[in-house]
């Protein structure tokens, strides 16, 4: 189930909440567990076993931990189960493909690779999540959690095992055990979470319909005016769908009495790359950090070593973006720019004012386009067309078309609406009128998309 | 947890009220079967089977089901396009939003299939397939074959595309496409573009649907009729019917707020017999029809040109004709042009061709239509046990390029 549906708005937020509220305080836990179940099992059943066993995978081994504190051989063979366990489910649903294909085309065998029609909702954040539940109890940081129930809940969390926020668990483990909800809390995770819906249906999905629709003309065909235009699209629609649904995830969290981190920090207006990594996927980053960069020696090594270290980490960053060469290329991408970056441009960039976001946004559109094609053929179509200049006057009908929206996603990366609720979040009244408007109209965009006319006359 | 309290934030019972309030009149409201609105029959509430829950189509039906029952699905439909234009759109849904209330279809052509595109758009391999398939049915028989490509709305007023819209140029393309054809002393080609750009100022397409209007498939006739030395019949001479709020399959796509309806223009026109391979069993047709049979095939029998009821309900272009049959034989009994014997003329076509069959009634004895998407029959089985003194082809241009039944001409 995704959140921007009218079966989650109109079926299960009523339902859950209701029973979530009424619930008395012993089983709110045991009710979210199930209710999280229910969400992630609804459509694709058949991957309820693999949660079930993630939860008792991970419980088992922060138990193992707990009972063995004294003997480290005993330790280690639990936190490796646990790594094992994660990192073998998610490699094999992820990359398996991947692997064989590689493997075939390298040494021209046929291997035949598993056919997954879909991956486990949520499998490449829950898995990171609960990793490092067991490599946090392993370095002592926190207790393990005797409770199955609470542990349950917090892997099956609902609000953030599709899409994240990445939350660990020392950023909730008091809120599992002992939270209060207060009519403030859920009226400000009702606004995050109303925001978050217009931010994904309203701005994404509509100014993703022109990246689109350049992609199915297909990029050969299309003039570069009209590709540039496309991949911006992309680059909004990107930051547009994933912050909405952090932003959802966040406000969710915030009326079911939880605090998770932000995500997001207007991205788009950072002057440098190491900036905007600081503000995208920024409990991705976090967890990079903490869980490979520090583990590797982080910085306190030789300079050969760090440059390694961060190397691996955005090989890695790209890679558990998608199963794909192109990830690895937009991972590296970024570490070529970082690296150029804190040898000696971070400064210069940092005392300009215009030329660093002129900097960074080419950078990042460019890397979005890396990001967009899996297809080597295709992405390298898209290159050529975006700096092989072809004229055309196709892009006029579209600018056209989407002129307002551009300007309207621009405005909405920066702070101004953040302002703006710092100044008048007061008035209420005002407050309420627009949100009230962003979810009607949400709700009629959510409509309207499963609206497909048979025009059986349409000969 | 006081009343009180909870006032203080209207966010959360007017949130509440929202989804609640939905859902529970969601509830309530009996389910509709049909939706007028989308032309289209409406997902009812699933059964639920342990096997459909755990093999997730019961919860794809089930998803399909809250959608289309959504209470006021119409409106928020309607919403939407309202929106959409706010947000200074000039298309919604793939139509494009013309000048003088003109809606036109987004046509775009694509190097090669893709499920996820539209019915607006075209790839270049069904258009070679179906090339292909025509120039060899040309090839196949050495019969008098006209062939013509309508162009649609867009091509012929272009004027009313709004600034800088880049679409398919049918001016150049239809001719290509005839010259591309194999030389065949048995061709002919007849291009209406050129007639109907003079006629452009004229309502000779509508705006909400994809048809051309009965005077636009006139000027096509009159155009057909000098290629193959027929008399025309003159409009003057036929009586003259208006049918208004007409609604068409763009409208039907883009709900464009405000969109003023067409009106549709129909002749009468006497006949000697009209019978088409429609269903016997629809007891709405049977009280309008007889079953006759014909070469083994269950047909129905009726006594006017047009499907008069069908004028009361949405999709009233299906009046033509009686819709879009397989096979469709008609004894004309006015021909103006008569010969030592009575002419027959085969009609192989789209529904483009359906508002200009009544005029053509006035140039054959006889004419058999055939619909290739529902044919009963094999065309080599029609063309080798009958006689035709012509065999007229006709597709609109965007349906040739998109239509998967054209292969079935070889057969």
């Amino acid at each position: 189930m995704v959140f921007s549906s009218v079966l989650f708005l109109f079926r299960f937020m009523p339902i859950a909440f209701l029973i979530y509220y009424l619930c008395p305080k012993k089983l709110k836990n045991l009710a979210l567990m199930i209710l999280s179940l229910f969400f992630y099992s609804w459509g694709e059943p058949k991957y309820f076993p693999i949660m079930l066993f993630s939860i008792v995978l991970d419980y088992t081994c922060g138990q193992g931990i707990k009972r063995f504190k004294d003997n480290p051989k005993m330790k280690r063979l639990f936190l490796i189960l646990s790594m094992c366990g994660n990192l073998g489910m998610l490699g094999f649903f992820k990359y398996t493909n991947f692997f064989v294909n590689n493997l075939n085309a390298l040494f021209g065998i046929e291997l035949s690779g598993i056919y997954v029609a879909k991956l486990p909702l949520g499998i490449s954040f829950y898995t990171f999540q609960t990793m490092s539940y067991t490599i946090d109890v392993y370095r002592g940081k926190v207790e393990a959690e005797d409770n199955i129930i609470n542990f349950g809940a917090f892997v099956v969390l609902f609000p953030q095992l599709i899409a994240g926020p990445i939350v660990t668990y020392i950023d909730v483990q008091k809120e599992l055990k002992d939270r209060t909800i207060t009519l403030p809390m859920i009226d400000d995770g009702l606004r995050l979470f109303i925001m978050g819906v217009g931010s994904k249906v309203l701005i994404a999905n509509n100014i993703g319909a022109l990246w689109t629709e350049v992609q199915t003309l297909g990029f050969a065909n299309v003039s570069t005016p009209l590709v540039w235009l496309g991949v911006l699209a992309y680059s909004f629609q990107l930051y547009f769908d994933f912050s909405g649904y952090s932003l959802m995830a966040i406000g969710l969290g915030k009326m079911l009495g939880f605090h998770f981190p932000q995500n997001f920090n207007y991205p788009y207006v950072s002057k440098s790359v190491t900036e905007f990594w600081r503000r995208w996927h920024m409990t991705l980053g976090s967890w990079f950090r903490e869980y490979v960069y520090i583990p590797l020696g982080g910085n306190r090594c030789s300079k050969a070593r760090n440059f390694f270290n961060i190397f691996m980490v955005w090989f890695l960053t790209g890679f558990w973006h998608g199963a794909n060469w192109n990830f690895i290329l937009w991972g590296l991408y970024f570490w070529v720019f970082l690296m150029i970056e804190k040898s000696f441009l971070l400064k210069k960039l940092e005392k300009s004012k215009v030329w660093s976001h002129i900097y960074l946004l080419s950078v990042v559109v460019i890397s979005w386009a890396m990001f967009a094609v899996s297809d080597m053929g295709e992405l390298s179509a898209l290159f050529s067309r975006l700096f092989a200049f072809d004229g055309g006057t196709d892009w006029i009908y579209y600018l056209q078309n989407y002129a307002l929206i551009f300007i309207m996603a621009a405005v909405f990366s920066t702070p101004v609406l953040k302002k703006a609720y710092e100044k008048w979040g007061q008035l209420t009244w005002l407050k309420t009128a627009f949100l009230s408007v962003v979810m009607l109209l949400s709700v009629a965009y959510l409509v309207d998309s499963t609206y497909n006319p048979f025009l059986y006359f349409n000969f | 947890m006081k009343i009180k309290e909870l006032l203080k934030y209207p966010l959360i019972w007017l949130f509440a009220l929202l989804i609640f309030g939905f859902m529970i009149v969601d509830f309530i409201l009996p389910d509709r079967l049909y939706s007028e609105f989308e032309n289209t029959k409406l997902q009812q509430k699933p059964e639920f089977t342990i096997a459909g829950f755990f093999d997730s189509t019961y919860g794809t039906k089930y998803e399909t089901y809250i959608n289309e029952q959504f209470p006021l699905r119409d409106q928020w439909i309607t919403l939407k396009a309202v929106t959409e234009i706010g947000l200074g759109k000039l298309e919604n849904n793939n139509i494009i939003y013309g000048e003088d209330d003109y809606l036109f279809e987004k046509l775009q052509i694509i190097p090669e299939p893709n499920a996820s595109a539209g019915s607006n758009v075209a790839n270049m391999k069904q258009i070679e397939r179906n090339w292909r398939f025509m120039n060899e049915f040309f090839q196949m028989y050495d019969l008098p074959v006209t062939f013509a490509l309508a162009p649609n709305s867009y091509a012929v007023m272009t004027d009313k595309l709004p600034f800088g819209t880049d679409l398919p140029d049918q001016e150049s393309m239809i001719p290509e496409i005839y010259n591309s054809f194999t030389e065949d002393d048995y061709l002919t080609f007849i291009n209406f573009l050129p007639t109907l750009k003079e006629h452009q100022d004229e309502y000779i397409y509508y705006r909400t649907d994809h048809h051309w209007t009965t005077l636009g498939a006139y000027y096509a006739y009159v155009e057909y009729c000098n290629e193959k030395g027929l008399e025309p019949i003159s409009l003057d001479e036929l009586q003259a019917n208006d049918v208004q709020d007409f609604y068409g399959t763009y409208y039907n796509k883009c709900k464009k707020p405000g969109q003023d309806s067409d009106i549709i223009t129909w002749y009468d026109v006497p006949l000697e017999t009209f019978q088409f391979t429609g269903d016997v069993n629809d007891e709405n047709m049977l009280k309008q029809a007889e079953v006759t049979e014909w070469n083994g095939i269950p047909m129905l029998s009726v006594d006017g040109m047009y499907q008069l009821d069908q004028f009361d309900t949405r999709d009233k272009y299906a009046a033509f004709t009686w819709g879009n049959n397989g096979l469709t034989q008609i004894v004309t009994g006015h021909n103006n042009d008569p010969k030592e014997e009575p002419t027959r003329l085969l009609l192989i076509k789209d529904s483009y061709a359906n508002s200009m069959v009544p005029y053509l009634t006035y140039n054959y004895d006889e004419i058999w239509i055939m619909d290739l998407r529902s044919t009963p029959m094999n065309m080599s089985q029609i063309l080798a046990e009958n006689e035709f003194d012509d065999i007229f082809v006709m597709y609109n241009f965007s349906t040739f390029l998109t239509d998967t039944d054209i292969a079935r001409l070889r057969f």
